[in-house]
């Protein structure tokens, strides 16, 4: 018995580590690969991985964070990794979080060639990050209970009687709700959007945790209507929920753009391959790709064919912000007014 | 020249200086952290954080009120498993144990869907009451497990003594009497474990301290202020921890069982119908509502190209991580257990530490092997980088749960065990190899498998330092649980349930499994 | 180095958490002959042997042992395998993972002969049909003698008993008690029994030390501390053999 008692402790205690060594070693850089940190969410992000390595014979590391499920987050990871980076690119879901690595310092610019013909709006003058394929802000409403001809078709409906006690949000402090709170205080100012997040309450709108509870409650009638991202519409859709979608503001200010960001990471330990990715990334293929996904992403270039069940970008009225300038202004309200509306109402 | 067995027994500077090399260990990467993001604090943080004191309290409070749940209802399941025979009486203990199998986020999941039904599911699951039952969820088999180890010290001569004199009610008493240090410990570790994590809260849509702290640093980018936040929060915690043992310490003088004659459970007619149905509620209430809750959506046709994919991408890390960390856990649980040995202020400052690292959120560790990562070498990669670092991090992260059980085993140990190795001139070594080790062999594999249960499920450490491509099944379901259909997300959680189970009786049926 | 074989103890003194609990004990205790420490409970006998067996260290005095200073002021100077001691203990102490002849060989070391020793001593002490069984499966005589058997299988010369015979019934004691003294005669061992049953001792042992509060109250020739002691234990003893008109024999 006590043989058999030391081969299982030899076992446990020598093997399992020595396992975990060896494998660590097994893992450490190879040439030919490119290690890409992304925030789009791994069932859109594997794909496009998949077909570079398919095409070039670089073998792609992918590491994926969500930001529905709010975890700690990748970007903390690229932050305090920034002196000696594993990351080669960091294929961000929204520009600000893009824009927060050129501000601390752990991006590098790249001009892509394969950039030609994405509109340069979206994208940072100094090459820091370049936007591709986008995805848009809408709202979203209970086919079942709400009829065609009261649907909400501008985002201050949702502060309106008929939808009191019935509309949602996500948690404002993070992801893309997030990014659309400082787009509203950029393009309607201050005040008027303060004015907008107050009436929200004062409606009885409710904070949930993620845009995915938003389309879950949606979907069961819980709530009414919401705001949330179009690759979640297409997803529910195509799940057969009863929802309804809309492009907000149409008649006004335009529906908010979030665009994905391809960002070169600095001191890449694999620079070339690196900037390979990003090339295919902003190539119109990849805009094609993901216009097929179910992320059903609207490509940026004029004249590549979207998402069947959505207008292409130029029959859409978009919000006219600036990209560049939308970290320092979510930075501001983060710190001030849309924190303390969070958690008063949360 | 051998260490004398004798060293077991002995007081000295060794024993506090062991225990502090272990909280060097533990508390160096978050320290390494804490100290840069604090490097220059400016005053307006001070007036940030008035509001984070009361969340504090709150979440203290509600986390508390989940462990205490579980403190009484583990500590019963682990007396009627000890006490009484009755049907499915291992099936029982098993369902118990499968909260911790899954990320406490997916729970959060399972109770927004359990919340939409009506009647009196939409109450018990849905906001505070059902992040206490996530809570007493993952604690109660925690508890349990310390019962149940914490019993075997019971001789049963003591057991029909009481028995005889007090019935079987007197019996439960002194039981519960004899368990309760460590079941209570245990339970103050589930909620410090809940404490510190915030998957739950903010899939339920709660504000807790740990979700304040994620909003400083992951929306707010404020390491300063998540730092302060959370050094509020270890503190907190430790005045508690420090509360709870001075009160616990006056009546945890262990009764030493002289006898060799460990209690037998034995049947007995109404105490095991008590024990079904009490274990029958329990598991109706804390485990198969809310399983019906994540599994339901598995019922429809599987996406086999999809499962198949995730599965062979995800399962060697899986058990790497698991196997890794629980064995890192354990090795420096056991560590600390012998350091803390069964002197009272050893013991103390023992646990007073392991509350305190218990209660650091794990992504403080984990980021700061990310940073220490970036600031050494690169031959220290396998360390830092490789997966490795997963098993470290959560290892340590960990570690206070196999340390509660060591230390219930080193000081439960008679003494003369160690002075009879010393007159008959056997080594420390041989002693530890020869008699400890395989005494302690149920304490060993008790913590070893609440720490793989643990770690397999984490998602957080896995998420800040996993090398690239190196993800675990956990993690796969976390990252793509947004957008995928809701079958798969369920599916996997199902093969994941099913694989963590079986591995689960593999360890057990491998070494717990016998008797001497 | 001192004068004499055996034990001698020179104003020994232990203190715990404050607590005095042996004041500068001084005596001698020859080889070849059976003591007995007797006092009663929490007296510091049983501390007293474990300083003697080198299991703790005095926090004052000096330890000799066959002429050569073993335990000195917070110091163990020879350790307790080194001593050619043996001890049995109150819970006897018996390893429960390990079978009787596990258990006895475990203690004679890197010995060749181990096996064979052990089953030697197993067989002195009427166990050798129980060599497999485990402490768990043994009944408490059985239990005891195996305790005895390990002791006394490495040949030791001095056996030291701390209060091994509690809680075993008045047959089994007797049997025990007899077999120690056969083979402690045998085998010219000294023993020293701790105890506070005067029965015990007088059974055991030709000379007593008494102690009471960690001081020595009186020490000599059993016989005769009996028929003029004051002390309270000896007196009761004395005066329920007096009632049943039995007496000691030398």
């Amino acid at each position: 018995m006590n043989a058999a008692i030391i081969l299982r402790t030899f076992l446990l205690f020598i093997c399992v580590p020595a396992l975990c060594c060896l494998s660590a070693c097994s893992s450490q850089g190879e040439k030919g690969e490119v290690v890409v940190y992304t925030s789009v969410d791994d069932i859109f992000a594997r794909p496009v991985a998949e077909r570079f390595q398919k095409l070039t014979g670089i073998k792609v590391r992918l590491v994926t964070d969500t930001e529905e499920t709010k975890s700690t987050g990748l970007l903390n990871r690229l932050i305090a990794e920034k002196d000696r980076p594993v990351a080669d690119v960091f294929w961000s879901g929204d520009p600000v979080r893009a824009a927060v690595l050129k501000k601390k310092g752990a991006a590098a610019p790249y001009k892509s060639p394969a950039a030609r013909g994405l509109p340069e709006k979206f994208s940072d003058p100094e090459g820091y990050w370049t936007s591709f394929s986008t995805r848009a802000r809408m709202l979203i409403y209970n086919k079942q209970r709400v009829p065609a001809e009261k649907r909400p078709a501008s985002i201050f409906d949702l502060n309106d009687q008929r939808f009191h006690g019935a509309a949602c949000i996500a948690n404002p402090l993070f992801g893309t709700t997030s990014m659309h709170a400082a787009a509203l205080f950029q393009v309607l100012g201050s005040e008027r959007a303060e004015k907008f997040f107050r009436d929200f309450s004062e409606n009885g709108g409710k904070i949930l945790a993620s845009n995915g509870d938003v389309k879950n409650s949606v979907a069961r009638g819980t709530c009414l209507a919401g705001l949330t991202d179009s690759d979640d519409v297409n997803v529910a859709i195509s799940q057969g929920l009863p929802l309804g979608f809309v492009f907000p503001d149409q008649d006004g200010m335009g529906t908010l753009l979030i665009p994905n960001c391809a960002v070169l990471i600095r001191k890449a330990p694999h620079e070339q391959e690196a900037k390979r990715f990003i090339d295919f990334l902003l190539s119109p293929d990849t805009e094609k790709l993901l216009a097929e996904s179910k992320a059903a992403q609207i490509p940026l270039r004029r004249g590549i064919k979207g998402p069947e069940q959505f207008p292409p970008i130029e029959e859409i009225k978009t919000m006219d912000v600036d990209y560049q300038e939308l970290a320092g202004t979510l930075e501001k309200i983060m710190n001030g007014f849309l924190k303390e509306w969070t958690d008063k109402n949360s | 020249m051998s260490l004398s067995a004798l060293v077991l027994e002995r007081p000295g500077r060794w024993r506090m200086t062991g225990l502090l090399s272990v909280a060097c260990i533990a508390f160096l990467p978050a320290v390494a952290l804490l100290h840069a993001a604090m490097q220059s604090v400016s005053s307006d943080l001070f007036t940030r954080l008035q509001g984070f004191f009361p969340l504090l309290v709150k979440s203290i409070l509600i986390c508390l009120s989940g462990a205490a749940l579980a403190l009484a209802l583990g500590l019963l399941a682990g007396i009627f498993y000890t006490l009484y025979e009755y049907p499915a009486r291992k099936l029982f203990m098993f369902l118990f144990f499968l909260p911790v199998m899954v990320p406490p986020l997916l729970w959060a999941v399972s109770m927004n869907s359990l919340a939409s039904f009506p009647g009196f599911t939409s109450f018990l699951y849905s906001g505070r009451t059902a992040f206490i039952l996530i809570t007493a969820m993952v604690t109660f088999p925690l508890v349990a497990a310390s019962t149940i180890a914490a019993c075997s010290g019971l001789s049963a001569s003591q057991c029909d003594a009481v028995r005889m004199a007090q019935g079987e009610s007197g019996l439960i008493r002194l039981t519960a009497r004899f368990a309760m240090p460590p079941a209570a410990v245990a339970a103050c570790l589930g909620a410090f474990l809940m404490l510190s994590s915030p998957g739950p809260a903010m899939g339920l849509g709660i504000k807790t301290a740990v979700s304040e702290i994620l909003v400083s640093f992951s929306a707010l980018y404020d390491m300063r202020l998540a730092a302060l936040q959370c050094l509020m929060l270890s503190g907190s915690t430790l005045f508690l921890a420090i509360l709870a043992l001075t009160a616990a310490g006056r009546r945890s003088m262990e009764l030493l069982a002289t006898s060799s004659r460990p209690v037998q459970a034995s049947y007995h007619r109404s105490m095991s119908a008590a024990a079904i149905l009490f274990n029958s509620a329990c598991s109706l209430l804390l485990v198969l509502l809310p399983l019906a809750g994540l599994l339901f959506p598995a019922l429809s046709r599987p996406d086999m190209q999809a499962i198949s994919t995730t599965l062979s991408r995800t399962w060697g890390y899986t058990m790497f991580y698991a196997a890794g960390s629980a064995t890192t856990a354990t090795i420096l649980g056991f560590m600390t257990g012998f350091f803390m040995g069964r002197r009272p202020d050893t013991r103390l400052a023992g646990m007073v530490c392991l509350l305190l690292i218990f209660s650091l959120p794990a992504a403080l560790t984990a980021l700061g092997f990310v940073y220490a990562g970036t600031r050494t070498p690169a031959w220290a990669d396998f360390i830092f980088r490789g997966p490795m670092a997963v098993c470290l991090a959560q290892g340590i992260h960990l570690f206070p749960v196999p340390a509660v059980l060591a230390a219930r085993f080193f000081s439960q140990m008679p003494q003369s065990w160690s002075f009879a190795a010393e007159i008959h001139g056997i080594s420390l070594g041989k002693f530890l190899i020869r008699v400890l080790a395989p005494l302690a062999s149920v304490f060993i594999m008790t913590g070893f498998l609440l720490a793989l249960l643990l770690s397999a499920a984490d998602t957080g450490t896995v998420l800040l330092i996993h090398p690239p491509g190196a993800q675990n099944l956990p993690l796969a379901i976390f990252t793509i649980m947004a957008n995928a259909p809701e079958s798969l997300v369920a599916q996997l959680c199902l093969l994941y349930l099913v694989s963590a189970s079986a591995l689960f009786f593999l360890t057990y049926k491998l070494w717990m499994n016998r008797r001497t | 180095m001192k004068g004499i074989k055996g034990f001698e103890l020179e104003n020994v003194s232990r203190v715990y958490g404050g607590k005095t609990v042996l004041r500068d004990i001084s005596c001698r205790i020859e080889p070849n002959a059976s003591w007995g420490i007797l006092g009663p409970s929490g007296s510091g006998k049983s501390t007293l042997l474990r300083i003697m067996a080198g299991l703790e260290p005095p926090d004052q005095g000096k330890i000799f042992l066959d002429k050569r200073l073993v335990s000195r002021d917070g110091a163990i100077e020879v350790p307790a395998s080194k001593r050619q001691i043996s001890m049995v203990f109150q819970d006897l102490a018996l390893w429960p993972n390990l079978t009787a002849e596990e258990n006895v060989r475990l203690g004679l070391g890197k010995d060749k002969d181990a096996a064979r020793k052990a089953m030697e001593s197993l067989s002195m002490c009427s166990i050798s049909h129980l060599a497999k069984r485990y402490p768990a499966q043994l009944s408490g005589g059985e239990q005891q003698r195996l305790a005895l058997a390990r002791a006394l299988a490495a040949r030791p010369a001095y056996l030291l008993l701390d209060e091994p015979f509690s809680g075993l019934d008045m047959e089994i004691k007797s049997n025990i008690i007899n077999k120690i003294k056969v083979l402690t005669a045998a085998h010219k061992i000294t023993t020293i029994l701790v105890s506070h049953d005067p029965f015990e001792v007088s059974s055991l042992c030709r000379r007593i030390i008494l102690i009471d509060q960690g001081e020595i109250v009186e020490s000599g020739d059993f016989k005769t501390l009996m028929q003029n002691s004051k002390f309270p234990l000896l007196r009761a003893f004395r005066d329920c053999l007096h009632s049943l008109h039995m007496e000691i024999k030398g």
